[in-house]
């Protein structure tokens, strides 16, 4: 069995990891429009070829499904190369795949933009995690939730300047100039990312964290890799589930079309719930990372996964009330999106940070496994001709995963830090 | 579809045999196998006949 030279504990962390955690946030906020702005230009694509929308949008479903299934691939790299190379390599990818979208004439044009654009930006995305992950051993939760914060916030920044550019010029204009500029932000910013050296960072002292770096057939070799794959999988397909059956849920309930007033503005319960889908799935992967590097991995899972359970079982009894809808919706979007910043963190504690780019990559697929299995909900919902059994498969799930944080997860990790010799902290979780 | 995918996920148990083996590069087998099963699923999933399928996965896949 290989054994790596664990990592000194060391007597302080550099000043260098907030700047490298700010490169970070920068390209995952350049990085983040490929996927959060491209329902602006799907109006103008089809303006000017008349294909049909689903047609069109293949192009995005192609781009999920190839940032997603990529990154085990995209985890080696980093792992071999460092996080410079591969995110100088991203961003280039994710200039030119708007740059392709600017000259295609043909779907398989924007179906290829998407393949880059996926390539691209599953390289920044999960170099950008692996690196918040090995600067901040001892505020792993926070790093990364604000990391990838940055990629959900990110197009807040550029949103309205695309919108008006395709507005007053052609959608073609928008793609070419704000993918160069993009690639280019990423690009120089990738000349700054560096791994920490040893003694550079200091481990937690609240969360119980491996001192030695696990390889990926060592990790694949624990029960507790499993377990945690189960896990993620069983929430992230939870809340898929949920989103994927809001809109239905909204319309039976009768609250779909209800104008919220908030005074200063109104809105229909479903849009605004599902604008606070964002909104509060930004909120909460660094809040709940923060809370984790306080209490702990297990015990933040087991209240964010119940609070999702129990939020969405509320929101099929008290839904037809809209301002229950909308607030009810709103707390299980929040205890949803922790997810991608605690089991980062908590796979980074258990095994170590050297090879977790192909660790957490395999790991990471567990949100293509969610995907695949959401299309199961509306079979399901089919079978019995009611949305409430979906949303009870979706409770049962976050529910479970909540039980094992605590009752399996939690143990197995003690045994396991235990086995490598890793004292306990002195606050110990 | 069924049939494709059946095909697809026989390939899981040969794969854990592999895995479980003494050899050499296993790492690289796992990382290229996950992603290449991944993205044949997904490939499946998406241009399968039954009419909900393709809408509702994609609809699993926008930004979150």
């Amino acid at each position: 069995m290989e054994i790596t030279a664990a990592a000194p504990i060391a007597e302080r962390a550099s000043a260098n990891r907030w700047l490298q955690l700010g490169f970070g946030v920068a390209c995952m906020v350049a990085a983040a429009n490929i996927q959060y702005a491209w329902t602006l230009f799907v109006p103008e694509i089809q303006k000017t070829f008349g294909w049909d929308r689903a047609a069109i949008q293949v192009a995005f479903t192609i781009f999920v499904i190839v940032q997603t299934w990529l990154t085990p691939i995209e985890g080696y790299f980093i792992d071999k190369y460092g996080p410079s190379r591969v995110v100088l390599f991203g961003g280039l990818m994710t200039g030119l795949a708007w740059i392709i979208n600017s000259y295609a004439v043909s779907l398989t044009g924007f179906y290829l933009g998407a393949v880059v654009g996926g390539i691209g930006v599953g390289c920044v995305y999960a170099t950008c995690i692996n690196n918040a992950l090995k600067w901040f051993p001892d505020k792993r939760g926070l790093a990364v939730g604000l990391t990838a914060g940055g990629y959900g916030a990110g197009s807040a920044l550029t949103i309205l300047p695309i919108a008006n550019m395709i507005a007053s010029g052609s959608y073609q204009q928008a793609f070419f100039t704000f993918g160069l500029i993009q690639g280019a932000v990423i690009m120089f910013a990738a000349l700054f990312l560096r791994g920490p050296a040893k003694g550079e960072v200091t481990f937690s002292t609240k969360v119980l964290q491996s001192r030695r770096d696990y390889t990926l057939r060592e990790a694949l070799s624990q029960r507790v890799f499993w377990v945690m794959l189960l896990m993620f999988t069983c929430t992230v397909t939870g809340g898929l589930m949920a989103v994927a059956q809001l809109g239905v849920i909204a319309q039976d309930l009768g609250v779909k079309n209800f104008q919220v007033n908030l005074y200063f503005f109104a809105m229909a319960a479903l849009p605004f719930a599902l604008m606070l889908d964002r909104i509060m799935n930004g909120i909460s992967r660094p809040l709940f990372g923060w809370v984790s590097d306080r209490i702990g991995r297990e015990y933040t899972m087991f209240i964010a996964f119940s609070l999702e359970g129990i939020g969405i079982v509320a929101l099929g009894y008290f839904g037809s009330n809209p301002w229950a809808f909308v607030i009810l919706s709103g707390i299980v979007f929040l205890a949803w999106g922790e997810v991608y910043s605690l089991f980062s963190a908590t796979a980074a504690d258990t095994f170590g940070s050297k090879h977790i780019g192909k660790i957490y990559g395999v790991l990471y697929c567990a949100k293509g496994l969610a995907a695949l299995f959401v299309p199961v909900g509306n079979l399901i919902m089919q079978a019995t001709g009611t949305w409430a059994t979906v949303l009870y498969t979706v409770a049962g799930l976050d529910l479970l995963a909540a039980f094992l944080a605590v009752m399996v997860l939690r143990p197995m990790l003690v045994r396991h830090h235990a086995a490598n010799g890793s004292t306990m902290p002195a606050a110990s979780h | 579809m069924n049939i494709a995918a059946a095909l697809a996920l026989q390939s899981i148990p040969f794969a854990l045999l592999f895995l479980m083996s003494g050899a050499s590069n296993r790492d690289i087998f796992c990382i290229g196998y996950a992603a290449a099963l991944g993205l044949i699923l997904s490939l499946i999933a998406f241009v399968d006949g039954h009419p909900a399928f393709p809408h509702v996965f994609a609809a699993a896949y926008t930004p979150r």
